[in-house]
């Protein structure tokens, strides 16, 4: 198990450097110059070149490619070409906010998602299983955006109860949470169902019937746990891209989130915040993924990683 | 007991889906537009608790600068919504587009050749760290100015200027300082623009010694100014917050601070208005026709027309013939645009001078729609079958989007086979830059009211796209800086104007608009003016 870890670590490192070279590549073929943007009003080449030369921008790729992976092995990024800010600090700064948001729609997300694709598998094929399937693709298909706008005019203007945006309470974080959250309950609830279905179909499901367990005890206990599998594995995914920010939810709701940031960054081409932020999500679902595959194993014994496995 | 926790979450679930399946019926106009009357309860109460505390603040919703507060470095209109409110510069335009000294014992005076001017500094001008303001000041200022080199041309005309550009100088040598309150400023030729350009935020004066100490972090955590409010904290992503300096050399000021909100959204900003969050919200055009029928909201809601305007810039590399260029600008439908796509929030144009600023010809006719005439001049130019024109819009002006699709329609009239080609903000600029865009929809506004402001990218720089130039033109702009006679100058940049606009067709006005605010009805003395400045000096919340 651990030189199960110890290697999938190893990989990571080869992971972001490969993501690195790809981002560093596509970002000197895509158009867009950040000194043409930064200097829209009156500048003359002249200038321009001189604040290319200052930021670097007239090395060698190679040599710019160099100096970044340089800093990045220190975490250092180099400093916004806009804000001035140092970048590992803005991913901070805004990876704090992601993680409050992360959380409050992952909990919005799993208490309605879980439970509802249970119930709606105990109660297959009745009215109540078709009405919590039709919610889960509402659910999905609704865009978040337009979610988070009713859910504004509704709880923040008509009935005042919740703030219409910001960051700065734990209330503040209810909206946002909902409409991020309402698409990944659609699709938990989902995949819950499938799951169940097939474990609840097995032969040891009817032995425990059989040998008198109560009904909900052999729903939780024995077929929840082996249909974890599937579950996990999206549930994972799903909080890692929750971690990785949400743009459109960011914007309305005014929260400085990772997902601003970055598309911030890629709209003024701000390479050296771009490149961080960039590194920062795939670092996230590297790791996401590293926990969801070591977690196989506690969720089914037969499962194991260790030498000869992996 | 489990089957009831089960239903609970799946009456959750329902509540959740109801809520959005009720909204469902209606698009989103008339769900804001019902959010009025019972949003007007709200709006009330929570505008009263902002005077009821006893601390007048105004708050203000703004779209995240996300740079340094300093319009040296950074030249957008959303800094200097802030800093126009902290820092000052020597002389302020007015309404009517004269200038008024502000941190100036009177109007300079200008020597008889037009070439040296002469400043006296108010006594006791006290910067916000509480140094006193001195002619220094004022000379580091503008040599940090030229340094920053991003505005620096806006004193291009000043002796020295070559100088401390290249780096051979440390000094502007044309500024002389006489004593502490005296100093000259002398230029290499006449320049009659010079004094508007000192009003511009470009120039305001900060403390020469705060300013070097803070370095980098000048206008992120550090920025000191003469203004009427200093600056309390600014944080990128969530807001700055502005309160009264108590010794402000300008008199008493009765706001108590000015909290600027960063909300990105705008239709977010309306709500928060609705919901009486803020006191001043910007609306956007796109959602402009949303609420713009709200009785409860149009009452609140101001318009003011900035001087500049919307144009489409052809690029003579790609259409050298000047009938092809005219030929184009006479197949779009401007009246439909500004009706339609605009909400009749926009007017035709007459002319790419807009009215108030000098040259601007009001005998005009406006720019028409004429597809027949546009066929006949392709066919003169050889093109008997039409041409095709790839318009680049960027998409951070989605209005412009929906502009170049309508012009793809009326242009196919004129036998012009339009291709839309939608480009984010950094590739726009670079594009233009590169040559990259063959027709291009823009706006241009002035930093100062003088038509040099307006005219100067089509011939210094090769920032509008159209890479045209022209002697005739050229020369009559340097001849505009250099004669100080209005009258003289309203020929030279009307003249200047119909050399663009209807005889080389470089770039084709498409329309003026208006813009819209809503602002809470108890704030009085609030302050914008039409290049988009934002003064709370003299605002007071009844």
């Amino acid at each position: 198990m651990l030189s199960y870890t110890a290697k999938r670590l190893v990989q990571t490192v080869f992971v972001l450097f490969g993501i690195s070279l790809i981002t560093f590549i596509l970002l000197q073929v895509v158009p867009g110059d950040p000194v043409a943007l930064m200097l829209e009003k009156r500048a003359d080449p002249e200038t321009i070149a001189k604040v290319r030369h200052e930021l670097g921008l007239d090395l060698p790729i190679y040599v710019q490619y160099l100096n970044f992976i340089k800093g990045a092995l220190h975490l250092d990024f180099g400093t916004s070409y806009f804000t001035k800010e140092v970048v590992s600090a803005a991913l901070f700064r805004c990876f704090k906010v992601t993680v409050k948001l992360a959380c409050m729609s992952f909990i919005f997300a799993a208490l309605i998602g879980i439970p509802s694709g249970i119930f709606s598998a105990v109660k297959r094929g009745r009215g109540i299983d078709t009405f919590v399937m039709v919610l889960s693709i509402i659910g999905v298909s609704a865009p978040a955006f337009w979610v988070a706008i009713i859910l504004q005019i509704i709880f923040g203007l008509k009935l005042a109860v919740l703030p219409i945006s910001g960051f700065d309470s734990v209330a503040a974080y209810i909206l946002p949470g909902i409409a991020l959250g309402a698409r990944y309950a659609g699709s938990m609830a989902r995949i819950t169902r499938t799951s169940m279905l097939e474990v609840m179909g097995q032969d040891y499901i009817r032995t425990a019937r059989a040998k008198g367990v109560r009904r909900w005890g052999v729903i939780m206990k024995h077929a929840l746990k082996n249909a974890l599998i599937p579950i996990v594995t999206l549930v994972g995914t799903d909080f890692g891209y929750m971690l990785t920010g949400s743009m459109l939810i960011e914007k309305v709701f005014s929260i400085p989130g990772i997902g601003k940031l970055a598309v911030d960054a890629m709209s003024n081409r701000d390479l050296p915040l771009l490149e961080g932020t960039v590194m920062y999500i795939a670092f996230v679902f590297v790791i996401v993924n590293l926990i969801v595959d070591l977690s196989y194993a506690f969720l089914d014994p037969r499962i194991r990683y260790g030498k000869g496995a992996a | 007991m489990k089957k009831k926790f089960a239903g609970a979450f799946l009456l959750g679930a329902m509540v959740l889906s109801l809520a959005a399946c009720g909204s469902s019926t209606g698009s989103s106009k008339p769900a804001a537009e019902s959010g009025s009357d019972k949003g007007a309860a709200v709006t009330d109460a929570a505008k009263a608790q902002t005077t009821a505390g006893g601390e007048k603040t105004v708050r203000v919703a703004a779209v995240d600068p996300q740079v340094a507060l300093d319009p040296q470095q950074y030249t957008y209109s959303i800094v200097m919504k802030i800093t126009d409110n902290i820092t000052e510069s020597l002389l302020k335009t007015k309404g009517d587009g004269s200038l008024e000294p502000v941190l100036l014992t009177g109007m300079p005076e200008i020597s008889e050749d037009q070439l040296t001017y002469s400043f006296e500094l108010l006594p006791d001008v006290k910067f916000h760290n509480g140094e006193t303001l001195k002619s220094s000041d004022v000379k580091y200022s503008y040599e940090r100015l030229i340094k920053m080199a991003k505005m620096a041309t806006l004193l291009e005309n000043v002796v020295g200027y070559d100088e401390l550009s290249a780096g051979t100088a440390d000094e502007l040598s044309g500024f002389e300082l006489k004593d502490d309150t005296h100093f000259t400023i002398t230029l290499k030729k006449p320049y009659a623009p010079f004094l508007s350009v000192l009003s511009t935020a470009y120039t305001a004066i900060y403390p020469e010694a705060a300013c070097e100490e803070a370095g980098d972090t000048w206008g992120m955590q550090t920025l000191y100014g003469t203004g009427p409010f200093k600056l309390d904290s600014y944080q990128t992503g969530v807001g700055a917050v502005l309160s009264r300096f108590d010794d402000y050399h300008g008199g008493p000021v009765k706001l108590d601070g000015v909290d600027y909100k960063f909300i990105e959204d705008v239709n977010t900003q309306v709500l928060e208005y609705q919901a009486g969050n803020v006191d001043y919200v910007d609306v956007d055009p796109s959602v402009y026709p949303i609420y713009s029928g709200n009785p409860q909201l149009s009452s609140e809601m101001h318009g003011f027309q900035p001087t500049g305007c919307y144009s489409m810039t052809l690029n003579v590399k790609t259409f050298p013939d000047a009938k092809v260029r005219e030929a184009v600008a006479l197949s779009i439908d401007r009246k439909a645009i500004c009706e339609s796509i605009l909400h009749g929030t926009a007017t035709v144009p007459t002319s790419y001078i807009p009215a108030g600023i000098i040259g601007h010809d009001d005998s005009l006719p406006e720019f028409e729609y004429d597809p027949e005439r546009a066929k006949e001049l392709l066919a003169e130019a050889g093109y008997p079958d039409g041409i095709d024109l790839r318009v680049t819009v960027n998409t951070k002006y989605q209005g412009n989007v929906a502009i170049a699709t309508a012009f793809q329609e009326q242009a196919k009239a004129a036998g012009i086979n339009v291709e839309v080609e939608q480009v984010d903000s950094a590739a726009w600029s670079d594009m233009k830059h590169s040559g990259g865009v063959d027709c291009g929809i823009s706006n241009w506004y002035v930093d100062y009211s003088d038509p040099e402001s307006m005219l100067y990218p089509m011939t210094k720089t090769d920032t509008n796209s159209s890479f045209w130039h022209n002697a005739e033109f050229d020369q009559l702009l340097e001849d505009g800086i250099a004669t100080t006679d209005t009258a003289e100058r309203q020929e030279i940049y009307a003249k200047a104007e119909h050399i663009m606009t209807r005889e080389d067709w470089a770039t084709t006005p498409l329309y003026n608009e208006t813009k819209y605010y809503l602002l809470n009805p108890d704030i009085t003395g609030f302050e914008i003016d039409s290049t988009f400045r934002m003064f709370w000096k003299d605002a007071d919340i009844q």
